[in-house]
C-alpha cells in the first residue's frame, strides 16, 4: 500500500509543474517515484505485461504533454496520475478485450477479496488514514453494490461483463452500480 | 440527455470515472466536460475519491526499458538532433558524424536484438587480442543525473541475458564522452565469472568496455574508447568472462560465451 507524506505530495506537485514547463529530468524523476504505483494498478487491470507497459508509457507521455492540466487545488498529484493511467487502461480494455480475457470475479494478479478478508485492498486500506473514509463508506454499501464497484474499478468491467461475472441480469447490475455510487457519494460528502 | 439534472450529472460523472459509462454516452459526457464546469467538478470529485483504490495495490516495478523508451519519446529535440543541426550545441555538432550521435535513434531496434550468438564462443583463433579494458570512471546506485539542470543520458541500446528479465541499459552522457550501463536486476554470478561489455566494430578487434554492474539499479560509467568513436557501425556484446581474466588487463581477451549482442546501431553514415 502506498502512503505519501505531505512533503512527498508537495514534491510530486513541484515535479508536475516542472514537467508542464518541459523539464525532462523532472519527468524522469516523477516516473521513478510513481511508476511502480501506476504499473501495479495497470497490471491489475490489464493483466498482460505488454499491455500494462504500453499503457504505462502512454500514460506518462500524456502527463508529459498535458501536465499543465493538473490542478493542485482539485486533488493530490498521485490521484491525478492514477486517473490518467486508469483512463488509458480503460481505453485499451475497450479496444482489445473483446472476449480476449475471460470475465471472472476471482481471477486477478492480486485478488480483490471483497468479502473483507485480511488480504483485500479494502481491509489493508483502512491502515491508511487517507483511505479510511472511502473504505468506511464502502462498508456502508450492500455486498453486491460493493463488489460491483470494486470489480468495475480494478477489472475495468463494463455493465455487461459485471452481469456475467456476478451472474445477474444487466438491469440489476446497473442498479447496483447506480445505487452503490449514490450511497457512496452521500457518505463521502458527510 | 438532460444534463441540467444535477442528480443525473453526478451519476454520469461517477460512472465515467469508474469506467462503466460506455460508448456514445461516454463520448457525449466527454464533450460536455469540455464546456461544463459542473461536470468537470463532479468528475474531479470522483477521480480523487476513487483514486484511493489505486493506492491500495502493491507497487510493481516496471521493466527498465519502458522508462528508457518513454524518455526517448519525450525528448524529440535530442532524438532529432542530427536532422536539425540548428538546435544542436556546438560540441555535439562537431561530433555529428560520430556513431554516438546517432545511437539513440536506433534504440528501439537495438533493444530487439536477440541472442542469435548464444552459445557461440570466442577463442584465440576467432578474434585477435582485444584492446586493454577500461576501468569505470564512476560507479553509483543513481541512474540519473544528480545536479539540477543536468541533462539526462541518451538511451543507446539494451543488452539482456537471453530468456530472462535481467538486462543492462546503455546510455550516452549528453556530452557523448561516456557510456553508462545500468543493471535492471540483480545478477547473481556463478563461480568466478562476471559479465563483460564489449564494443564490436567492423574490421577491428573487439574493444573491451568494462565489467557490467551486477546489482539492481547500480550504474557504471565508462569512458568511451577512442577506437570506437567516429566508427560507422557499432555493436555491443556481453560475454561471461572468468574474473581473473577480466581483471588482468594485459592478458584479457574474450574467452567466455557471447550472451547477447545488439544489432549494428548505425549501418551507414
Amino acid at each position: 500500500m502506498i502512503q505519501t507524506t505531505a512533503e512527498e505530495r508537495e514534491h510530486l506537485g513541484t515535479l508536475l509543474s516542472r514537467v508542464a514547463g518541459g523539464d525532462q529530468r523532472s519527468l524522469a524523476e516523477l516516473y521513478d517515484l510513481t511508476s511502480p504505483i501506476l504499473y501495479g494498478l495497470l497490471m491489475r487491470m490489464l493483466r498482460r505485461p505488454e499491455w500494462a507497459q504500453e499503457a504505462l508509457q502512454d500514460s506518462y507521455l500524456r502527463v508529459w504533454q498535458r501536465a499543465e492540466a493538473y490542478d493542485a487545488s482539485k486533488g493530490e498529484p498521485i490521484g491525478w496520475l492514477i486517473g490518467v493511467a486508469r483512463y488509458r487502461a480503460l481505453d485499451l480494455l475497450r479496444t482489445r478485450r473483446d472476449g480476449d480475457i475471460e470475465v471472472s470475479d476471482t481471477e486477478a494478479p492480486e485478488a480483490v477479496d471483497i468479502e473483507g478478508q485480511e488480504s483485500s485492498p479494502e481491509d489493508r486500506a483502512v491502515e491508511s488514514e487517507g483511505l479510511e473514509r472511502l473504505m468506511r463508506c464502502m462498508r456502508g454499501l450492500t455486498e453486491v453494490q460493493r463488489k460491483s464497484v470494486l470489480l468495475a474499478y480494478y477489472e475495468g468491467y463494463s455493465h455487461t461483463e459485471l452481469s456475467q461475472a456476478m451472474d445477474a441480469p444487466l438491469g440489476t447490475v446497473k442498479a447496483w452500480i447506480r445505487r452503490g455510487l449514490a450511497r457512496l457519494r452521500e457518505c463521502l460528502e458527510r | 440527455m438532460r444534463y441540467d439534472n444535477a442528480e443525473l450529472l453526478r451519476q454520469l460523472a461517477a460512472e465515467y470515472v469508474l469506467g462503466t459509462l460506455h460508448g456514445a454516452a461516454r463520448r457525449r459526457f466527454e464533450t460536455l466536460l469540455e464546456t461544463d464546469e459542473e461536470a468537470r467538478f463532479q468528475r474531479d470529485f470522483w477521480e480523487q475519491r476513487l483514486s484511493e483504490f489505486g493506492q491500495v495495490l502493491s507497487p510493481v516495478a516496471p521493466p527498465l526499458d519502458v522508462r528508457a523508451e518513454l524518455l526517448r519519446r519525450a525528448a524529440p529535440p535530442v532524438m532529432n538532433a542530427t536532422s536539425d543541426p540548428v538546435r544542436l550545441p556546438v560540441a555535439r555538432r562537431r561530433r555529428k558524424r560520430s556513431v554516438w550521435a546517432y545511437a539513440a535513434g536506433f534504440a528501439t531496434a537495438a533493444s530487439l536484438a536477440l541472442a542469435f550468438l548464444l552459445g557461440q564462443h570466442y577463442s584465440d583463433t576467432d578474434v585477435a587480442k582485444p584492446n586493454v579494458g577500461r576501468s569505470p570512471v564512476a560507479t553509483t546506485m543513481a541512474a540519473g543525473p544528480s545536479e539540477p539542470g543536468e541533462a539526462w543520458p541518451i538511451y543507446a541500446a539494451e543488452v539482456r541475458i537471453p530468456g530472462s528479465a535481467k538486462g543492462w541499459l546503455l546510455s550516452l552522457t549528453p556530452d557523448h564522452e561516456h557510456l553508462i550501463a545500468v543493471a535492471s536486476d540483480d545478477f547473481f554470478q556463478s563461480g568466478r565469472q562476471q559479465l563483460q561489455l564489449w564494443c564490436l566494430v567492423p574490421d577491428s578487434d573487439p574493444v573491451a568496455i568494462g565489467v557490467l554492474p551486477s546489482e539492481k539499479d547500480a550504474s557504471v560509467t565508462f569512458q568511451i574508447p577512442a577506437e570506437v568513436r567516429g566508427r560507422d557501425q557499432v555493436t555491443f556484446a556481453i560475454t561471461l568472462e572468468p574474473i581473473e581474466r577480466a581483471t588482468d588487463n594485459e592478458s584479457r581477451r574474450p574467452v567466455g560465451p557471447v550472451l547477447n549482442q545488439t544489432r549494428n546501431l548505425v549501418d551507414a553514415i
